[in-house]
């Protein structure tokens, strides 16, 4: 089984350079895929990835497009993958064997997400800011989603069927999609529209296992050592986030020096 | 390899045949171990399969040393298998894959159970009658097994790795113990006593995926065909509890084809 990662990066190629080396050592056999958001078009030019040929600097916030321009390039180009899986440039890998968790969890499912789920009314995560920003705009969106719910996930490690990928982009109208996202104020819109447009093509969607994420997947401060050393006696806990983006943290060099384990299974 | 251990209380010989006839239809390489807690020593004689010779005639909620006859037993007869897991009279599996499911989800875990958890302290669920009951007899208790807290699973599909239950058969003190149980109040006391068992042996225990067993195991009223039907539409769903002894039960019936046209 192969995973596909596609990255947003913009800046610090030492880190990213590093990133890669993670998800080499613990996905061994995966693809990465660049979108690089920098103003240096030779940005993560020399490391082991592919590099979207499209990519141009995207103004902080509005990132809902870069993981649908990269779905439909790679079905374009006719990559060959199982499951696309989106990462945060902070995200990093602490063991082997995600792909055989993948091969697990979704079995009978097409996509999966942290928190992966369906909101039907205001009331459903209502302390949730994306959430909130989507219902002030629902209006604007209904007439492309048509559907009367949408869905949501956290940002990063989302994960995507090809053949889901695939369908998504034949019913992917990017010139439509282009004018909402410019005009959109939802908060973190790729939370909402990636799953949303999974959900439009019929996929069967599920959330990670609540005991792969819990307390090791946050939004704010980084892991500590502590933390990230205890995350790892957790056998179902595959990746933390967020880890300093600073070759010099101590997670990260303590992250960087866990050895592969053989095929990830037992 | 699993080893399924089958405690059958009634005699009805008719209703066992379906569940090993199912076990065998989803798990073809399993062991399967009768112990036979009826009063008819001839039960379950035409089911050709391992019949605890310790087996007794053991009452509703007073079946806790079922575990302990069937452990130490094979860790005499040294039987091969990888995973221990004992069945409810009606529990049935709706798919295959339990094994993977097994080998995937206790990576770096030794037991696993349905919502196993610690108990702490009584205040932790002050209306469970069984764990306050605990708690009285704790004085009792405590010296054998030596802890502070005990841990709580439901009683059918415990899971114990081979290597747990020779730790568990090697380090206690089986008269003690029985006294225990011979003498205890505690009503159901195998969703007490084994996992606390495996837990103080060194075992690191853990819950079965709630998705696995949300609305399809359930504590009293049996589980109706449209239950059932919607169980297997959920993939990571692999028994149900309860289904009705009868043969003639609907939802019984309907397992039974899909484990028909699985041997067809």
């Amino acid at each position: 089984m192969t995973v596909c990662f596609a990255i947003l990066a913009h800046e610090k190629e030492d880190v990213l350079a590093n990133q890669v080396d993670n998800l080499t050592k613990f996905v061994p056999g995966c693809k990465i895929v660049l979108y690089n958001s920098s103003p240096d078009p030779d940005f993560g030019k020399n490391l082991n990835l592919i590099v979207y040929p499209d990519s141009r600097p995207l103004e902080y916030g509005k990132f809902g497009m870069f993981f649908l321009e990269i779905m439909s390039w790679l079905k374009k180009i006719g990559l060959s993958y199982d499951y696309l899986v989106n990462l945060d440039s902070d995200i990093m890998y602490i063991r082997s064997g995600y792909e055989y968790y993948l091969d697990f969890l979704m079995q009978g499912y097409e996509a999966m997400g942290i928190g992966m789920g369906t909101i039907r009314s205001p009331e459903e995560h209502s302390g949730w800011y994306p959430v909130q920003t989507m219902w002030k705009e629902l209006r604007s969106w209904q007439p492309y989603f048509q559907t009367d719910y949408f869905g949501f996930a956290l940002n990063s490690n989302q994960v995507y069927r090809k053949d889901l990928v695939d369908k998504m982009v034949e019913m992917m109208n990017i010139p439509v999609l282009k004018k909402l996202i410019e005009a959109t104020e939802v908060f973190a819109l790729e939370e909402i529209l990636w799953p949303t447009l999974a959900m439009k093509c019929g996929a069967k969607t599920r959330p990670y296992l609540q005991e792969s994420i819990l307390d090791v997947v946050r939004i704010g401060a980084p892991l500590s050592l502590h933390e990230a050393q205890d995350a790892l006696t957790r056998p179902q806990v595959y990746f933390i986030h967020p880890v300093r983006r600073d070759m010099l943290d101590p997670v990260r060099q303590w992250i960087s020096s866990i050895p592969a384990t053989t095929g990830g299974q037992e | 390899m699993i080893c399924f251990v089958i405690l059958a209380s009634e005699d009805k010989e008719e209703t066992l045949l379906n569940q090993i006839e199912n076990l065998r239809a989803f798990h073809p390489e399993c062991k399967i171990v009768l112990y036979n807690g009826s009063s008819n020593k001839h039960f379950g004689r035409s089911a050709e399969v391992h019949v605890c010779p310790d087996s007794r005639p053991l009452q509703r909620g007073k079946q806790a040393r079922f575990y302990m006859d069937i452990m130490r037993w094979l860790e005499q007869i040294d039987l091969d298998y990888e995973y221990l897991v004992n069945l409810d009279s009606e529990t049935l599996f709706i798919r295959s894959g339990y094994e993977k499911y097994l080998q995937f989800i206790m990576r770096g875990y030794d037991y696993m159970g349905i919502a196993t958890e610690t108990i702490s302290s009584p205040e932790q669920y002050p209306q469970w009658v069984a764990g306050q009951m605990m708690w009285k007899e704790w004085g009792l208790w405590k010296p054998v097994l030596q802890a502070d807290s005990f841990c709580v699973s439901y009683h059918t599909n415990q899971v114990f790795k081979k290597s747990l239950v020779r730790s568990i058969v090697r380090k206690w003190d089986w008269n003690a113990l029985e006294r225990l149980m011979e003498s205890t109040e505690v009503p159901s006391l195998e969703k007490i006593l084994w996992p606390t068992i495996a837990s103080l042996s060194g075992a690191r225990l853990r819950p079965y995926l709630w998705e696995s067993v949300e609305r399809t195991f359930k504590v009293g009223e049996h589980l109706d065909l449209e239950e059932v039907r919607m169980a297997v539409l959920r993939p990571h769903v692999y028994f149900v509890h309860p289904v009705h002894g009868d043969m003639a039960d609907p939802a019984r019936k309907w397992i039974s084809e899909i484990v028909l046209e699985k041997a067809r």
